[in-house]
């Protein structure tokens, strides 16, 4: 059975479902296809950016529906995981993006060095250090998207490798200032509270 | 092994695992950044000489099983997300007009059997075959294929991170980290009744009130001081 999905009908497919799901999806909506495609051209920088969006939209709610411990502790809690969300995915993405980016100066292409020597710039063996033993820089400037896939995957993975120092280095210290701008903020707010209801009892008698 | 040798291997060895499928180097760099940041917070405990000796001896296993649900719960739900939605893709069960129609046009017996049956693998059937060899894999047929892939293959594997790493992991971590302070107060209170029951000499009252908060690390490193603050990753 094929059943055709556009953006009108996901979520109401037509196939009968007797005993098993349908065995064919085939994508009709241009609108979904390009999605896709881009989606496939994205990377671990919009990976890191789509995590902290969700997280931010989910964990602080989350803290706050733990009823194991007392409000004070879910305040505190939903402040420290708001600094943590903040401060990682901001050090996250910078991270990737940088480092994704330099590694086009280890990938460069034979018209790129071709223009680094005409600048009178020294070119090396290290030009062309990450580009795979198995292909020519001409062959690997030819092949397309893989270009892009090949410096995002091994971005990705030296930037994993920077993040165990900017864990320390970066991470941590703006997490903790981003935790006590946020902690004052809801001290600020439960005095504020306590101020009110005392004004109304004593408005009250 | 001089610099220069070890950037080719790891590029040879990127191009050859991950260059192609960015479900996977998400899954794997993901993973990997989860073991570093948990190796980062359980080192930061070790080296900080702040924390008592006993209390880093509390807090290494809770940081340790922190690490486990951390590091467990993100890999399997995005791994699982990710070759499900490979899956469909690599059999021709999630495709686009234009795979479909190739796909329905195969005339080979063996690969439109296959594709009937739902046995079909188009990384290991069809674009592995040899220039000449029956079905003709056209550069269009594999360049949309190719779209299709990367795109599912993203989406899948962010969906999975998501679901793991920002919805699974902090309800998880939540419920151990308040078992685990309720099972602290618990027997805190139970070696605090002990100790009331024995006489008490006059010079121990001023050292009872520090001894009380060493008894058990867990109440001086309570949810006041440490709240579970959730799973990110930093």
């Amino acid at each position: 059975m094929i059943v055709s999905v556009n953006s009108n009908n996901i979520g109401k497919s037509t196939a009968s479902f007797k005993g098993a799901a349908p065995k064919t999806y085939v994508i009709k909506s241009e609108k979904t296809q390009k999605a896709i495609e881009w989606m496939g051209g994205l990377s671990s920088p919009a990976n890191r950016f789509i995590m902290g969006v969700t997280a931010l939209a989910t964990q602080p709610w989350i803290e706050l529906q733990n009823k194991d411990v007392d409000e004070k502790t879910r305040n505190m809690s939903c402040a420290r995981i708001c600094a943590k969300i903040i401060a990682g995915t901001t050090v996250g993405v910078i991270v990737r993006s940088l480092s994704i980016k330099s590694i086009k100066n280890f990938t460069r292409s034979p018209e790129e060095l071709k223009k680094l020597a005409e600048a009178g710039k020294k070119v090396s063996k290290w030009h062309t250090a990450l580009i795979p033993s198995n292909m020519t820089p001409q062959a690997f400037a030819e092949s397309g998207k893989f270009v892009s896939k090949h410096r995002n995957a091994l971005g990705t993975i030296i930037g994993v490798g920077i993040g165990l120092f900017t864990n320390f280095a970066l991470d941590v210290p703006i997490t903790n200032l981003l935790t006590n701008v946020f902690v004052d903020k809801v001290n600020k707010n439960d005095a504020r509270k306590l101020k009110n209801q005392s004004n109304n009892l004593k408005g009250g008698n | 092994m001089s610099m220069l040798s070890f950037a080719k291997k790891l590029a040879d060895y990127t191009s050859k695992t991950m260059s192609k499928d960015p479900g996977k180097m998400l899954l794997w760099t993901g993973t990997l950044g989860w073991i570093l940041s948990s190796a980062a917070q359980i080192t930061a405990i070790q080296l900080n000489h702040k924390i008592p000796k006993d209390q880093k001896k509390f807090m290494f296993p809770q940081e340790m099983a922190d690490a486990v649900i951390n590091i467990g719960c993100f890999f399997a739900i995005t791994q699982c997300c990710t070759a499900l939605g490979k899956n469909l893709v690599k059999s021709g069960k999630l495709s686009t007009p234009a795979i479909r129609k190739y796909l329905d046009g195969i005339k080979n017996p063996e690969i439109a059997n296959k594709i009937k049956n739902n046995t079909l693998n188009i990384d290991e059937h069809l674009l592995k075959l040899k220039p000449g060899e029956n079905p003709k894999v056209s550069k269009e047929f594999e360049a949309n294929y190719d779209k299709l892939f990367s795109g599912v293959s993203f989406i899948a594997s962010t969906t999975g991170s998501v679901i793991g790493g920002n919805l699974l992991t902090p309800v998880l971590r939540n419920k151990f980290a308040s078992n685990r302070q309720k099972q602290g107060i618990a027997e805190d209170k139970s070696r605090l009744l002990l100790e009331a029951q024995r006489p008490v000499l006059p010079m121990q009252n001023d050292f009872d009130s520090k001894k009380r908060k060493a008894v058990n690390p867990a109440n001086a490193y309570s949810a006041s001081v440490y709240p579970p603050s959730g799973s990110m990753k930093i």
